[in-house]
């Protein structure tokens, strides 16, 4: 089923088409709602406002961009009030990016990186602390695998914010994670020196 | 046992890889279904609410249609009804309101409360 019929479709009320687009788009909504608030609950709170909100709005959908892209920006812009709700920061300057998970510095997290697994856990928990703009490029990027057009779309960033949010992001999760695990990367450390 | 060390593109091979990983943590296996459950309760409260409107709308354009006959002139019979009506107006508003909500609490609220149905993850 194409994009326009399924809007049809879903603005007729019928929720079979309704259900398809939920499941066609849910996992893009997911990620970006997990990336950007992490708390579970919250997340999936989210998720639930941002379909209600599509179901709400979808006679609104003028066909311009993609209907994936439409949602995602739904998506993107609700996490960003939620995020600004709760009095979190959204442009934090990279200079402030000093990791700290759950109570426990990601330093005692890296010694315990022993193997590819936890070094991927560490990872992850070390993009969950990036600023709140590098998660999101770094999600739409990477993991729905979107074009910088389609994610300009999404954020609202130029292309050339976001193409330095994707390298400065990696440079971040790099340098972080060199500096993190000085006893396990010896070989990085004197390449990086 | 020996620690592996990876060499330095390995490292940026490893956070490529870890960037497009899905997270580990899923929707909840109910998530569609409870949206769905609250997009058809939205559905059924605007039929609900459009069905009220409008059996409103017929009711009061048929008052509206019957004192237009009454005040019509030279009906001079109706005069004492319509006097009796705008003396006690409150009443009669207070009257028309009670009817009012009781009609709304019997077509939409009952009707649609009745509706609402526990998620239980038997569907």
């Amino acid at each position: 089923m194409d994009d326009a019929t399924l809007i049809v479709q879903v603005q007729a009320g019928n929720t079979h088409a309704y259900r398809f687009l939920v499941e066609k788009h849910k996992n893009l909504v997911w990620h970006i709602a997990l990336r950007l608030i992490d708390r579970q609950e919250d997340a999936e709170d989210l998720c639930q406002e941002v379909f209600l909100r599509v179901f709400r709005d979808i006679g609104k959908f003028r066909g311009e961009s993609r209907l994936s892209t439409w949602i995602g920006a739904i998506a993107y812009n609700m996490c960003i009030s939620h995020l600004r709700k709760k009095g979190k920061e959204i442009m934090v300057p990279v200079d402030d990016y000093t990791p700290v998970i759950r109570g426990k510095t990601v330093r005692e997290s890296a010694e315990r990186a022993m193997d590819r697994a936890s070094m991927k856990k560490l990872i992850h928990r070390l993009i969950s602390a990036l600023p709140v703009q590098y998660r999101t490029v770094i999600t739409l990027f990477y993991l729905e695998e979107l074009s910088y057009k389609e994610i300009e779309e999404i954020t609202g960033m130029p292309d050339g914010t976001i193409k330095s949010y994707l390298n400065r992001g990696r440079q971040m999760l790099r340098e972080k994670l060199v500096q993190l695990a000085p006893d396990i990367y010896p070989v990085l450390i004197f390449s990086e020196t | 046992m020996e620690k592996e060390i990876p060499p330095l593109n390995d490292l940026d091979a490893l956070i490529l890889e870890t960037l497009k990983e899905k997270p580990e943590r899923e929707l909840s296996y109910l998530f569609t279904d409870t949206l769905l459950q609250k997009v058809e309760r939205r559905l059924r409260w605007r039929e609900l609410f459009r069905e009220f409107a409008l059996k409103v709308g017929i009711v009061t354009g048929s008052l509206i249609i019957l004192l237009l006959c009454l005040i019509f002139p030279g009906r001079e019979a109706s005069r004492p009804f319509l006097t009796l009506l705008t003396a006690n107006w409150q009443l009669v508003t207070g009257f028309g309101l009670l009817v009012l909500f009781t009609f709304f609490s019997d077509q939409v609220l009952l009707k649609f409360y009745y509706f609402k149905r526990p998620i239980s993850p038997e569907g």
